[in-house]
């Protein structure tokens, strides 16, 4: 499989806690990847490594089939490249309708100038729909994303990235808060995206994990502990001692 | 619905642009020069102003209240604005002037003399007699209406790059932008600055060229300059507000870190509003001096730049409509109470003298305001209309 992007041998440390210790990771094309493990584990930081909120000490992470190095590239320019990414808490915009917020994401032409005469197409207004349709929010597309329950705002911003288009989605916690059948219907819809991108989800759940089916990697104190499928890796006993023993 | 917004947006903006006309025209036929000498020449100067000040809080609207940089160094464009287009004012009228009374004398003149003679008459308040290098093309007046641009434009845009560039945000910039009114306010006090130190620059009423037109008449056409200003603005930023682009700079507002991951780059649109407000305020500025007739760097000075911010939180951040209001309504009370027209109030053992009381009693105004209606002036019309339905 060719690689999409990987992280080579990453480190950062905050105030001398080492919060993420000489990391590889590997993703390849439209592939789903879990990554779990305990609170302050490294799961979030590594997000915001790879997305460039946060510089890594050293390492590398390499793009695309060009190998584009991530590491001075602004958040901006990342998002462009096609990474799209879902926060712990879900953060849209609240004050926009959810019609609005799938606009403000997609994927367009970002300069200001062309901008402020960016029209929408019928067919950008249908693929939205269509978006619209994926996350079940279709009926209510028009509220005020604020007003809308916490379930269905980790589906709009899950929209907002599929209106993004990015080839990488890193997905943090999706099922937070959710109801047992909307955990089973934001499995099937990460299922989906997963024909056309690759995504790597971050997740507590085990029993949410084990549905995705899928290659897990967990992490502990900022390095990998063990990679491979879920029953392989419940089976480590390493893992068992720091995650599953809790 | 959304369609259905929008066109309740169009109706609002077009129904306030024909307001504005209407009011225009009504003031030309209650004044003097055109019509039934109802309302004075100056009454007619303080409407003009307010007329640009309206121009400078929906600029300061679209900053604050749409893309949430508090700027505290707005009026400080107003101000430049202002002294370029005074240089021209007043380098013309005094080369009239010097020319007149040059050609009264019998003996001819050179070019050298001329220039002495003018920048005696200018620069003679502050002790010196050489033209300064800033004022090279204030003979032009083209150039200068192209300084009115490119000035406040050119300094909002190096400053807002350094400060949007360094992701200064919040508080901080605030504070930054104050520093850069003060900085350039307390420039323009030194007498060797080149724009005649606290004089400032004066009798910029008298428009060259136009000494056979009465100061009514002048008056009446500064008002409807201001008004085709205060109109043009609000159809461009109405514009941009309305637009995609208007979307981002609220996303902005709201939370500019997610906005970065969407691959948006957010320095620029803030420094494209940054800029744009700013230009905007300079013109303001440079349709506001004629009719004051003086400006002095006083003008300038941080606290203007705060009146601005007040103006708008007043009438109601984030509506365009809101800061009209809000500008508008402070400014004209503003200049009644200072202007000694309000009775003062005898309480037997203490007298309420509005021209000292008129700022504590806008400090309570605008602290009850913040307090109970978060929307502004505008924010309580609105809820009481809607009531009333």
């Amino acid at each position: 499989m060719k690689t999409l992007l990987e992280v080579d041998n990453v480190s950062i440390s905050f105030d001398g806690f080492k919060a993420i210790k000489n990391l590889s990771f590997s993703i390849g094309y439209n592939e789903l990847q879990a990554i779990i493990g305990p609170n302050g584990a490294g799961k979030t930081t590594f997000m915001d490594i790879i997305t460039g909120q946060t510089k890594p000490d050293n390492g590398h992470i390499l793009w695309g089939e060009k190998s584009i190095d991530l590491i001075r590239k602004t958040e901006s320019e990342i998002a462009l490249l096609g990474i799209g990414r879902k926060f712990q808490k879900p953060t849209v915009f609240e004050n926009k309708t959810i019609i609005d917020n799938l606009i403000l994401s997609q994927k367009k032409n970002r300069n200001p100038f062309k901008v402020l005469f960016q029209k929408n197409t019928k067919s950008e207004l249908t693929s939205i729909e269509k978006i619209l349709k994926d996350i079940n929010l279709y009926m209510i597309k028009d509220s005020i994303a604020g007003e809308i329950s916490h379930g269905q705002k980790q589906w709009l911003e899950i929209g907002m990235l599929l209106s993004q288009n990015p080839k990488l989605m890193l997905i943090d916690e999706p099922a937070a808060g959710m109801t047992q059948t909307e955990r089973n219907q934001t499995v099937s819809i990460l299922k989906n995206i997963a024909k056309s991108s690759s995504i790597i989800v971050v997740e507590h759940d085990m029993e949410f994990v084990r549905n995705l089916n899928c290659r897990v990697t967990v992490l502990n104190e900022g390095s990998i502990l063990s990679s491979g499928s879920i029953d392989f890796i419940t089976q480590n006993e390493k893992v068992i001692e720091v995650y599953l023993g809790r | 619905m959304i369609t259905d917004m929008n066109k309740s947006i169009k109706k609002h903006s077009l129904i306030f642009l024909i307001t504005i006309f209407l009011f225009t025209l009504l003031v030309t036929f209650l004044s003097e020069p055109f019509g039934i000498n109802f309302i004075s020449t100056s009454f007619v100067k303080v409407l003009g102003k307010t007329l640009c000040l309206c121009i400078a809080a929906i600029a300061m609207d679209v900053v604050w209240g749409y893309c949430g940089i508090l700027s505290l160094g707005h009026f400080a464009f107003f101000g430049l604005g202002g002294y370029m287009i005074g240089m021209w004012l007043m380098y013309e009228r005094t080369s009239i002037i010097v020319l007149n009374s040059l050609d009264d004398s019998q003996l001819p003149f050179t070019e050298i003399e001329l220039q002495e003679a003018i920048g005696n008459q200018i620069f003679g308040v502050v002790g010196g007699t050489e033209i300064p290098l800033i004022w090279t093309f204030a003979d032009n007046l083209y150039f200068q209406i192209i300084f009115v641009i490119l000035i406040p434009g050119l300094i909002a845009f190096i400053f807002g790059w350094l400060a949007f560039r360094s992701r200064v945000t919040g508080v901080y910039l605030s504070i930054l932008t104050q520093a850069m009114t003060l900085a350039l306010s307390l420039y323009l006090f030194q007498n060797d600055s080149g724009l005649r130190g606290n004089n400032g620059l004066s009798g910029l009423q008298n428009i060259p060229h136009l000494e056979n037109l009465s100061q009514s008449t002048i008056s009446i056409l500064f008002l409807w300059l201001s008004s085709i200003g205060l109109i043009f603005s609000f159809v461009i930023f109405n514009y941009i507000i309305q637009s995609k682009f208007g979307s981002v700079i609220t996303a902005i507002r709201d939370n500019e870190t997610r906005l970065r991951f969407f691959g948006y780059n957010v320095e620029i649109y803030k420094l494209f509003i940054f800029v744009i407000t700013a230009i905007i305020t300079g013109l303001a500025g440079a349709i506001y001096y004629p009719q004051a007739g003086i400006i002095n760097p006083a003008e300038i000075a941080p606290i203007a730049s705060i009146y601005l911010a007040v103006w708008v939180a007043i009438g109601g951040r984030g509506k365009l409509y809101g800061a009209i209001l809000g500008a508008a309504s402070v400014s004209l009370l503003s200049s009644w109470f200072t202007g000694g027209n309000a009775p003062n109030i005898p309480l037997g053992f203490f007298t309420i003298e509005w021209v000292n009381w008129w700022t504590v009693f806008l400090g309570i105004g605008f602290v009850a305001i913040t307090i109970f209606s978060k929307g502004g002036l505008i924010g309580m019309l609105n809820t009481l209309l809607v009531k009333i339905k």
